[in-house]
């Protein structure tokens, strides 16, 4: 068989077959909307692919599939002439058998495996469940006819042989010779039978190898292929139909009875063919098929059809067959003749340009020589186009799958749904109208599945009772542009909010500063929504990070809108074609790098003078301030430089790369190399220049060049020495040695036929380390700190060091001055320490002094912070260097606690110890507060209760401690609801409330607002308790009802405006 | 050069290239042509052994220091330096020699399996060993070469 390539020719039965499948879905769910007003044409349509494919696979000895496409084919028939209406069980049964079909035909050589049972079967039953008694005998049947001059009788299926008479069809036995008929002519069996397509149809063929003989034989130099075709040509005319000679033609049956007796007794109903007829059939569909004489009534129930019960359970399962449609056939493309006669014209143009710049070059003419890079260059940009139109194809190839899922979904779910499609024609990269099959596919089933309501919602919702499902492609400056847009309920913004925020996928901070949209966005974090099956996010979330990911590959943008109650929208925008991209030529290092246009999002450059504005170093990171936004920044010569490990093949082992060594070899060996920067003067001490400056962070003697790119989830800034242009680059592959470098998309020919490479963004990203969760958290916290304008929770810190490598704070407002002082003007008398300060003496303490902590470190010189405790001032003594931040940062009150110290918290990945200045004064000096306290506390304020209300941890700990110190009883509450709850429950102890403002459930000021609406506790005092009082603030507070405000940490301010209130209360 | 050398079953045609002291030698059928060392793109982080990518025709070849491949130690490139161009798989390869010397024909029978080491260079890189009147020439295993290795993949 070799000689007849049969494999060639199972490739193109193949792709042939599945181009034929392609629109079938459509056609088929067409064919059903029409109900009983049948469209022949489009009925035939579908009738012929089946019918081609049986053609084709019984040449092939594809006999599984030449079973179930003639068993489609038969029922199709019956359709077509009205015997079985195309309702929607006929459709699903329809639709699974040609699943079914396109399945072992993606595979065909492993088809023969496959299990079609099912499918005949429940085509079987189709097809009888229409028929009368007696012509449901026939279903399965075998007529044999007998050929006029020869001996053995011939069989066909009963059913097409009722088709023949029905349709007056005459049926021929042709016998082709396959070598000389077919492949000596240069024609395949496949071409004959698509000529032939044309006015017949082909029953069967049978290739007969017993007439090739056997070996001990001469050779028979022919191989027999016999056709039975049935067609409306009569018998005269027949000869000019084949290209054979026409004894090779015999009349088997003829519809016009001329031959009809002839014909009539030589059809058998043999028992014979009856059994073989049912080993066909299979026995269990004679037992449920039930005697139905009316045509277009369905016997059989809903369990006709076992593949629609596979859809309603297995949704999963649509998709994974629409999965499988897309992959086949990658390897082979279909290209217009058209478009090939204009490449074939350019390649000769090509080719005659090529002849002139020789000659051009020969002769040295200059004039000549520009003409005909001129030429070049046209017919270059021609032929690009040319051949990028080879690999465009129509979206259309994605869209026509969307009906049947959207059908079947809608099916399932029992909703009504209509998809509307626009912009079927829109043509893309071969490889983006792939790439989009599977993200569409899960945002028509999220609009369908999630996105559309019931009919009974809708209806409630005033709504039409169908939903549509808008999916549209258009062309919009200079990108391909897709939506999928629905009428449904829409998400809802607070929701993703919440759920980002339980989650820990962004913080209360950046919600409040998220537009609508922004927290649509949301949707797209990885994470957000994936893990829930059963989403709770009323919508269409699920899986949206995978479509977006899936997209970010593709080099394309994704948007949401979204009304709540009326619909969502999708906004896909996709460059033409990946081949070719236009891309930000960049240099480093001397060489030349490329990155795709789509991950720019700005070129900066950033001043000497401002870098260390704009710079910052956080841990081992740089980041760069982009208004206000925090972006990482990579030196993108230092990744080039940064060691990597490989595993060594040899001995298995893991090892540091030469890397170094590398570079230095480099530069030694093309000296060319460190030159490629430029045709540009100056390269070469751009060169030296920057050797100098490695090994330096933040660099101030010169401008920092930065691209600022996207991965579509997140920034980062790429240091590099300079920008070029941008340029259309062609995309080409990298070796398979290279391909595991996740930082390289691939490398492209610059004009002067060198290489450059491709960086591909998000890798480079990840292997920068960028993605980890330190980095981004650490972005976030930086965003955080840096952050002014929402910190109302926020602690004012002083900064300043005990020891170099122990960093301190204490809250800004218990800080009255600051002053550097040298060692030499400290006094220590009696054991405690003193300095003049403003014509008096005042007491130094340090931390060492009570806590367990280093001793002060005096190299960098000392500072005394002056605060004032229980109305006197105190020095406490700091190390250089000091610092004001604002922090958000928790505060940790168990680890780093011990006296002096009332806990931790973390700022800029350092621990910072936060000094409780009240205890460590009143330990050193122990009598302060006891006289303060004896001499200002009568006994009956004792049984005063304050009740405090503070979310944060810490601060609760801390405030109680205060009050309690001074004698009273502390109730405490973590938010302003459960402060109620202990007020209402202890209405009769309660003097004094005192309140934190920002608090979860209620408020601060909420809770005031329900004391003072409340008649028990109308004149209840109530001091609002703040970190930062901003006037504003008071003056909400105020219209609130709040008594006083004060500093959280300001233990002695409060506990005076206590003692007032209780005393007004009183008195 | 086929032409000037007649070659029959028994007989193949190879090319002897130096790395140091060391030669080798590669059947001819696999080289496609030898160019100058020059517009050579170095990929950072790639295997040691990669010398960078170069641009043959459009198409992008990767270019592997045959010295540190085998384990004798970075090529030197100097004026006789070349790059042999290979055709293996479907991807097209440069190896980086010290110099390029005569092609011979040698007699299949002549070739003795390889020793477990030539001159420094692991046995696993040649198909075998075979002498000419003034030296061991290695023939070398283009598939252990060129292929990733076990293991190689995706590990950097």
């Amino acid at each position: 068989m070799s000689g007849f390539e049969q494999d060639d020719l199972q490739k193109e039965f193949v792709s042939e077959a599945l181009e034929h499948l392609a629109d079938i879905e459509a056609d088929l769910l067409t064919i059903e909307e029409g109900g009983a007003n049948i469209d022949e044409e489009l009925v035939n349509k579908v009738f012929r692919a089946a019918h081609s494919i049986k053609g084709g696979s019984s040449f092939l000895g594809l006999n599984k599939i030449k079973d179930l496409a003639h068993k489609a084919e038969t029922v199709l028939d019956m359709v077509r002439s009205r015997q079985i209406a195309p309702n929607p069980e006929t459709t699903n049964i329809l639709l699974a058998a040609f699943d079914k079909l396109r399945d072992m035909i993606s595979n065909a050589s492993q088809s023969e495996m496959a299990d079609i049972v099912e499918h005949v079967d429940s085509l079987n039953r189709l097809a009888s469940s229409y028929l009368s008694a007696g012509k449901k005998e026939s279903l399965g049947g075998t007529a044999l006819l007998l050929p006029e001059r020869e001996s053995a009788p011939i069989g066909i299926p009963e059913t097409d042989l009722e088709r023949a008479k029905r349709t007056g069809q005459f049926i021929y036995s042709v016998e082709y010779d396959l070598i000389h008929d077919i492949e000596r002519k240069n024609k395949n069996v496949l071409t004959v039978f698509n000529e032939l397509y044309d006015s017949g149809e082909i029953l069967d063929c049978i290739l007969d190898f017993e007439a090739v003989g056997s070996l001990e034989e001469a050779i028979s130099n022919k191989i027999p292929l016999r056709l039975i075709f049935a067609t409306i040509i009569d018998p005269d005319v027949i000869g000019t139909l084949f290209d054979i000679a026409e004894k090779n033609i015999t009349l088997l049956f003829d519809p016009n009875g001329a031959t009809e007796n002839s014909v009539e007794t030589s059809v058998f109903q043999a028992a014979e063919a009856k059994s073989s007829g049912e080993t066909l059939e299979g026995p269990q569909a004679q037992s449920i098929a039930q005697p139905v004489d009316e045509p277009f009534v369905p016997a059989g129930e809903a369990s006709l059809t076992p593949a629609l019960a596979d859809t309603r359970n297995e949704k999963q399962e649509v998709l994974a067959t629409n999965k499988a449609v897309a992959s086949p056939g990658e390897s082979t493309l279909r290209v217009g003749v058209e478009l090939l006669e204009s490449l074939m014209n350019l390649a000769g143009e090509l080719v005659l340009s090529r002849n002139q710049l020789r000659e051009a070059v020969a002769q040295k003419d200059q004039r000549a020589l520009e003409a005909t890079a001129q030429r070049i260059n046209l017919v270059t940009s021609e032929l690009q186009d040319a051949i990028m139109q080879t690999r465009m194809q129509p979206i259309g190839n994605v869209f026509n799958k969307f009906p049947r899922v959207v059908r079947d979904i809608a099916q399932a779910m029992n909703k009504e749904i209509n998809l509307d499609i626009r912009g079927k024609e829109v043509e893309l990269d071969k490889s983006l109208v792939e790439g989009l099959s599977d993200p569409l596919t899960h945002m028509i089933r999220n609009a369908a599945d999630h996105g559309i309501e019931p009919r009974a919602e809708r209806i409630r919702a005033g709504k039409k009772a169908a939903g549509t499902i808008r999916l549209e492609a258009r062309h919009e400056a200079g990108l391909v542009v897709v939506e999928v847009s629905d009428d449904g309920k829409g998400l809802d913004p607070r929701k993703l909010a919440e759920a980002a925020l339980k989650k820990g996928l962004t913080t209360q901070d950046k919600l409040q500063r998220m537009s609508e949209k922004d927290k649509l966005g949301l949707v797209f974090l990885p994470g957000l929504s994936t893990a829930d099956k059963v989403t709770d996010l009323s919508g269409r979330g699920v899986g949206m990070d995978v479509v977006k990911t899936n997209l970010d590959r593709l080099g394309g943008k994704i948007e949401m809108e979204s009304e709540l109650g009326s619909g969502t929208l999708i906004r896909i925008k996709l460059p033409l074609t990946l081949a070719i991209i236009p891309s930000l030529v960049l240099t480093a290092q001397g060489e030349r790098f490329a990155v795709p246009q789509i991950n720019v999002v700005e070129l900066l450059r950033i001043r000497a003078e401002e870098v260390k504005k704009r710079l910052e170093v956080v841990g081992d990171a740089e980041v760069l301030k982009l208004r206000d936004e925090i972006v990482p920044l990579v030196r993108f010569i230092d990744f080039l430089g940064v060691q990597r490990s490989y595993v060594d093949p040899s001995t298995g082992q893991r090892e540091i790369c030469r890397r170094e060594g590398l570079a230095d070899r480099r530069s030694q060996r093309y000296p060319d190399a460190r030159m490629e920067d430029g045709a540009g003067p100056g390269a070469s001490d751009d060169w030296s220049e920057r050797r100098r400056k490695d090994g330096r962070r933040i660099s101030v003697e010169s401008d920092i060049e930065i691209v600022v790119l996207t991965t579509g989830i997140m920034k980062y800034g790429l240091v590099v020495d300079s920008f070029r242009n941008t340029e259309e680059i062609v995309v080409k592959p990298l070796g398979r040695h290279l391909k595991a470098l996740q930082e390289y998309a691939g490398a492209t020919i610059m004009g002067d036929g060198k290489v450059a490479l491709i960086l591909d963004v998000n890798g480079l990203a990840a292997i920068a380390d960028l993605r980890s969760v330190s980095g981004s958290s650490r972005a976030m916290q930086l965003q955080a700190e840096s952050d002014n304008d929402h910190l109302k929770d926020s602690l004012a810190l002083l900064l300043f060091h005990n020891a170099t490598d122990e960093l301190c704070a204490l809250p800004l407002d218990m800080v009255s001055r600051i002053e550097r002082i040298s060692r030499d003007q400290i006094e220590t008398a009696g054991g405690r320490r003193t300095m003049q300060y403003r014509g008096a003496s005042l007491p130094l303490v340090t931390l060492s002094d009570v806590a367990s902590v280093k001793q002060l470190d005096e190299k960098n010189g000392l500072v005394v912070i002056v605060t004032n405790v229980h109305g006197r001032e105190v020095g406490l003594l700091g190390a250089m260097p000091v610092d004001v931040i604002e922090s958000r940062a928790a505060i940790d009150q168990s680890i780093h606690r011990q006296q002096g110290i009332s806990g931790s918290m973390i700022i800029r990945e350092k621990t910072v110890l936060l000094t409780d200045i009240y205890e460590l004064v009143k330990t050193v000096y122990p009598e302060w507060g006891v006289s303060r306290t004896a001499m200002s506390m009568p006994q009956k304020e004792m049984t005063f209760t304050v009740l405090l209300a503070e979310d944060s941890d810490f601060f609760r700990t801390q405030v109680k401690r205060f009050i309690e110190e001074e004698g009273f009883v502390v109730l405490t509450a973590p938010d302003g609801e459960a402060a109620w709850e202990v007020l209402v429950e202890n209405a009769e102890n309660v003097r004094v409330v005192v309140t934190d403002i920002e608090m979860p459930r209620l408020s601060g000021l909420g809770l005031t607002r329900r004391i003072r609406s409340d008649s028990r506790f109308s004149s209840m005092p109530v001091v609002g308790l703040t970190s930062l009082a901003g006037d504003q603030d008071i003056a909400a507070g105020q219209a609130a009802g709040i008594t006083d405000y004060q500093i959280k940490l300001d233990r002695d301010k409060l506990i005076d405006s206590l003692r007032q209130l209780l005393r007004a209360s009183q008195g | 050069m086929e032409d000037d050398v007649r070659v029959d079953e028994q007989q193949m045609l190879v090319s002897t290239f130096f790395l140091g002291e060391a030669a080798f030698g590669l059947d001819t059928a696999y080289i496609q042509e030898v160019v100058r060392v020059g517009g050579i793109t170095p990929v950072h982080h790639a295997p040691p052994y990669i010398l960078g990518v170069m641009n043959l025709r459009g198409r992008i070849a990767t270019v592997i220091d045959l010295g540190i491949k085998v384990e004798l130690g970075p090529t030197e490139i100097r004026d006789s330096s070349r790059i042999l161009i290979l055709d293996w798989e479907g991807e097209q390869f440069g190896l980086l020699v010290e110099y390029v010397a005569d092609a011979i024909s040698i007699d299949r029978i002549d070739i003795k399996p390889a020793p477990e080491n030539v001159r420094g260079v692991q046995g696993r890189y040649f198909k075998g060993v075979f002498e000419t009147q003034e030296r061991l020439i290695a023939l070398l295993d283009t598939s252990a070469v060129l292929a990733l290795e076990q293991g190689q993949e995706g590990a950097w």
